[in-house]
């Protein structure tokens, strides 16, 4: 059964783009043909811990929305760049073009959010995939609340930051009117000196939704600066402990 | 499962600098992914399928675990080039990946060989700091170096200086205690001296001898055997008696230990006349004609006198001087007793008796001719004796001129020696002692070991001290700067951890009690902090919310998604279906919102 899962936060710089890369490397890890796709289209990221320049990507998920391409044709197979994978798995990459002309493009010119959600399901389809992951725009535009609608899962990713409580209060709202099957909590960037236990009660009786993972604050991920998923720079981090059992309870997910 | 930290543990997240132990451990983990990473080294080539499978294995058991030692030390090519250069930092990576693996004694010497940390322990021990770098060797070590500069340096000095005043004292103490030696054979030789004298007084004043002296000749046998009976008895009594004999006063001799002296006249010799002119006599060291062998002796006269008158003269000769036991001394000693112009009268040591000791200037054959002493007599003839000449060191010359006291280094035939010399004024002669220098060079010897052996006492005392010092003031601060690391990384630092130390009343237990008073108010803070921290109340401004989620709710988009919705996940729930092998009809897609304003 094929997953379509939304990572989303209210804001930027909540830690989403590496959160989904290193979520979808744990998920390829157990077996599953995963791919992520970058509808960032303003400010693409997910690109760069799998380790592509602005020359390395000949297409992006931009020409697609122009009608340029099939959207398949747009996925880069990036198993080879983390590490052997079990049979059957696999991670391919949709990146947004981080070429400016194609950002401003898209920007001046707009498209078609209905052309995405069948891109999505061309991709499901065409690549035969088991999981979709969407690392969305942040804040809440039409393309993010397509994601949304689209989501079997959706994860807000959020920081103990009352700009970002406040924000992921409005996504979770909207959540629920567009019935999201599933939702879970991501709060990513928690201090050492925090309860986990108490924020994680905290969180989870305000926003009436489960924790997927508490990950620390750490400078070694601000040291990895994004150069590869930070799963596999570190694996035996407590953060990548973290994201694998949130890998887990995503694929749990009825 | 892996029972090994986490990487990085919570606590140490948002701390700065990283340990040693810190660094090492994220070198080691490098190394556990480049052991379980698929790219074999270059140049080498590796089925793919394998590599695959290998990765598959390795994921499947919890991460790191799947590593064996062997892995580690086969695999060495491929983390070799991730050793740090820093010595104590390797010696860190390296004791962890034993620790981690278990290694066992083979595979444990292995690795070092590998990593290059095993052979370069010339020390027994592990020493925590570069030796190479004085100026980052612990206080301690640095501390107790000074105090055991500033202690054994005197205390080996003083030794030294010891040494030598003992040597100093030893010679002396030795030359002193050989004139004590030289005063002890004199005062014996006097004594004997003084012996005879009051025997010679005993027998002139005898009442058979006075009553026999007084008598005419021919009425002296009737008294002759009581008088030779006397004489025998003191003869037989003193072994060392030369001869006890009675002058009348005529001259002639009328008793005597030695009969055939009776009736002989005496009356030309000095003693005679000089005891009838009622004078005591004592003779100078002589050798009597009448023996057949040189023996020094010397003879004492007392007169005979009945009231005023004088009735003859008692006469007792004594070879005490060369029979004596005053000149038996212990092992290693010479004792002589030496005439003024250099004659040996006697001594303990039978190749100086009877010899001469004089300079040694080239006269020594002259003078030997010149002093010359009795031999004996032969069948009515006399004859004199040559003497042997022993040459005297021109240090010795004050035994042969002083008439004091004294002791003097020199050498007798070449033989270096301390002599001691007493006079003996009644004899006019010296009693002389003498050491061998050897002798005394091995006694000195034995003070300087004892000297040395106090002096070794003393410097490992002074060490012991050095160290015990250094101890005292290296503990606390080990104590301390291992509380100030804890306070560093915001670990508690407990009362138990320098219980030793805030005891002190000196600087380092202010030192002491201010660092724990630091940790504590430290860790109030900190819980303070935490407690702040853990304080953060997620608010949620309702209101505000509700008008955000109206303004979205209430646009065309959301309405036209919203209806939308149901139908997308209904297509989406059939899709899985036929996924699945149950057919659907075919949908129509749902109608969506079209272009999103940017």
């Amino acid at each position: 059964m094929s997953l379509i899962v939304s990572v989303h936060s209210f804001r930027g710089g909540t830690g989403k783009s590496n959160t989904t890369a290193s979520l979808a490397v744990v998920l390829a890890q157990q077996g599953k043909r995963v791919a992520i796709v970058d509808t960032d289209i303003q400010s693409p990221g997910l690109h760069v811990p799998f380790g592509f320049g602005a020359e390395d990507l000949q297409r992006s998920i931009n020409q697609f929305l122009h009608g340029e391409c099939d959207i398949a044709e747009v996925a880069v197979d990036v198993s080879d760049r983390i590490g052997p994978l079990p049979e059957g798995g696999a991670l391919l990459l949709v990146p947004a073009s981080i070429k400016a002309s194609e950002i401003t493009r898209v920007l001046r010119e707009g498209y078609d959010v209905g052309l995405l959600q069948e891109g999505f399901q061309s991709l499901l389809d065409d690549l035969e995939l088991d999981v979709l992951i969407i690392d969305t725009h942040p804040g809440l535009n039409e393309e993010t609340l397509l994601s949304l609608t689209l989501s079997d899962v959706l994860l807000l990713v959020l920081r103990p930051d009352q700009q970002d409580f406040q924000g992921t209060a409005v996504t979770v709202e909207i959540a629920r009117r567009l019935e999201v099957p599933n939702m879970l909590l991501i709060l990513n960037k928690l201090p050492s000196q925090m309860d986990g236990e108490a924020v994680r009660q905290q969180v989870e009786s305000t926003y009436r939704v489960p924790l997927g993972a508490c990950l620390p604050m750490d400078e070694g991920i601000a040291m990895n600066a994004s150069s590869r998923p930070f799963v596999l720079a570190q694996p035996e981090h407590p953060w990548s402990e973290q994201v694998r059992q949130l890998a887990q309870r995503v694929v749990a997910v009825p | 499962m892996d029972s090994s930290p986490p990487l990085i543990s919570r606590d140490e997240i948002s701390s700065g600098a990283l340990s040693r132990q810190r660094r090492a451990r994220l070198l080691v983990q490098r190394i556990l992914e480049r052991l379980q990473s698929p790219q074999a080294p270059a140049g080498a080539p590796e089925d793919a399928l394998a590599r695959q499978l290998a990765g598959v294995r390795r994921r499947a058991a919890a991460p790191g675990t799947a590593i064996q030692a062997s892995d580690l030390l086969q695999g060495a090519e491929r983390w070799q080039g991730l050793l740090p250069s820093e010595p104590l930092l390797r010696e860190e990576v390296v004791a962890q990946l034993q620790r981690r693996f278990s290694l066992a004694a083979e595979d444990a010497r292995a690795l070092a060989r590998l990593t290059g940390t095993g052979t370069r322990r010339w020390i027994p021990w592990r020493l925590s700091f570069p030796l190479h770098t004085p100026a980052a060797w612990p206080v301690g070590v640095k501390l107790g170096g000074v105090m055991l500069l500033f202690s054994l340096v005197p205390a080996l000095l003083v030794g030294n200086v010891g040494a030598w005043l003992a040597q100093a004292q030893a010679e002396q103490s030795l030359k002193k205690q050989l004139q004590g030696i030289a005063a002890t054979v004199a005062g014996r030789l006097d004594e004997n001296l003084r012996e005879y004298g009051k025997l010679t007084r005993y027998l002139a004043s005898n009442p058979a001898v006075i009553r026999m002296a007084g008598t005419s000749p021919g009425e002296r046998p009737l008294l002759g055997p009581e008088v030779l009976g006397l004489l025998d008895r003191l003869q037989a009594s003193h072994s060392d008696a030369a001869y006890i004999y009675l002058i009348d006063r005529t001259g002639r001799c009328f008793a005597s230990s030695d009969r055939k002296l009776i009736g002989h006249d005496y009356s030309f010799r000095t003693y005679v006349q000089q005891g009838l002119r009622q004078e005591a006599y004592m003779s100078g060291i002589y050798y009597p004609v009448s023996t057949t062998s040189p023996r020094a002796a010397v003879s004492i006269a007392r007169p005979i006198r009945e009231g005023r008158t004088v009735l003859g003269v008692a006469v007792m000769g004594t070879y005490s001087l060369a029979e004596s036991r005053a000149l038996d001394l212990k092992t290693g000693l010479t004792a002589l007793v030496l005439e003024n112009d250099g004659v040996i009268a006697s001594s303990n040591d039978p190749r100086l008796a009877m010899g001469i000791l004089g300079p040694d200037d080239g006269q020594a054959e002259a003078r030997r001719r010149r002093i010359s002493r009795n031999d004996g007599i032969d069948q009515g003839q006399r004859f004199r004796r040559l003497l042997t000449y022993h040459p005297l060191s021109a240090s010795l010359k004050p035994l042969l001129a002083s008439k004091q006291a004294g002791v003097g280094a020199g050498a007798i035939d070449g033989q270096e020696l301390v002599a001691a010399w007493q006079p003996l004024e009644a004899y006019g002669a010296k009693a002389v002692v003498i050491e061998s220098q050897q002798a005394q060079r091995q006694a000195i010897q034995a003070v300087q070991r004892k000297v040395m052996l106090l002096t070794s006492l003393l410097g490992l005392l002074a060490t012991g001290w050095a160290v015990l010092a250094s101890r005292r003031i290296s503990r606390p601060l080990r104590s301390l700067t291992q509380a100030a690391a804890q306070l560093e990384t915001d670990q508690p630092v407990e009362e138990e951890q320098l219980s030793a130390v805030i005891r002190r009343k000196d600087d380092l237990g202010v030192l002491g009690r201010q660092l724990l008073q630091a940790a504590r108010e430290s860790l109030k803070r900190q819980a303070s902090l935490r407690a702040q921290v853990a304080a953060l109340h997620i608010k949620i401004d309702q209101k505000q919310r509700d008008r955000d989620v109206a303004v979205i709710v209430d646009s065309d988009f959301f309405g036209e998604l919203k209806a939308a919705a149901a139908q997308l996940r209904a297509q989406r729930q059939r899709r899985r279906l036929d996924a699945a092998g149950s057919p659907s009809p075919i949908d129509s897609p749902a109608p969506m919102p079209q272009s999103p304003r940017p």
